[in-house]
């Protein structure tokens, strides 16, 4: 069974340990990390946009 | 190394990240080594040579120009993508996000969506949106950790740590949030 360009992918950036030490951009963690982050900050601009009285 | 004697390093998006490292000033993979990998496959880089490829990957992944290329790279082409993937498919939940998103990193969402039942997707109710995705994370996990192609069976694990995380109701990623299966947690300080 040919694997998937994305398939491949993964196997090799994991086989490869691509910047563990730090960052991996495959792994779940970064995923998760980046998604995570990315909303808790839409939230936080919208509850400081929320919580601003609007000036007139 | 055996997964690697079948597979090309000619993928595009590894080599995306090599150049944009490069023209960003990066200095930690050697000139002459970048060239190698975004021009020969697996096989005629060697064995030695895919050592050293690795090696000096590893290395640059400290240097703060390598993680703000990734880091462009992702948002770029990741992030945005699974935004709008999402939106398309009337999905809001944030865990919903990350579903599409981790599927769009690794592969085949379009595959395995395919295989849950698309009923779910009929209204916008948050009811059906919170079951589609349920069914689609345990259609993927069985779809990874069965496929013939053994490689995929241990990737599962990063599928379980998003069903953990829908099993615990966490639907908008409150922090600290945590990956069972790898038994790590994301807090609010982490810094990206």
């Amino acid at each position: 069974m040919p694997l998937e360009k994305e398939e491949a992918k993964l196997i090799l950036c994991d086989a490869l340990k691509l910047s563990p030490d730090t960052i991996n951009l495959y792994s779940i963690t970064y995923v998760a990390k980046i998604a995570a982050l990315h909303i808790a900050s839409l939230q936080q601009d919208l509850d400081r946009i929320l919580s601003t009285p609007h000036i007139s | 190394m055996a997964i690697l004697a079948s597979i090309k390093l000619r993928l595009a998006d590894n080599q995306v990240l090599l150049i944009k490292y490069l023209k960003s000033g990066g200095s930690l993979i050697p000139q002459s080594l970048i060239n190698a990998a975004v021009t020969k496959n697996s096989a005629s880089l060697g064995v030695d040579g895919i050592q050293v490829f690795r090696d000096t990957f590893k290395a640059a992944g400290k240097d703060p120009i390598m993680q703000e290329v990734q880091q462009d790279f992702f948002v770029k082409n990741f992030l945005t993508r699974a935004e709008d993937y999402a939106k398309s498919l009337n999905l809001t939940e944030p865990l919903s996000i990350l579903v599409v998103l981790d599927s769009l990193v690794q592969g085949s969402f379009s595959r395995v969506s395919s295989l849950v039942p698309k009923f779910y997707q009929d209204t916008q109710n948050p009811l059906n949106e919170w079951d589609w995705v349920r069914s689609y994370l345990n259609t993927r996990y069985k779809w990874l950790a069965t496929n013939p192609n053994t490689a995929l069976n241990p990737t599962a694990d990063r599928v379980q740590s998003l069903i953990d995380i829908e099993k615990s109701d966490n639907w908008k990623l409150n922090l600290p949030l945590t990956l069972s299966t790898k038994g790590i947690t994301i807090t609010d300080s982490d810094v990206i």
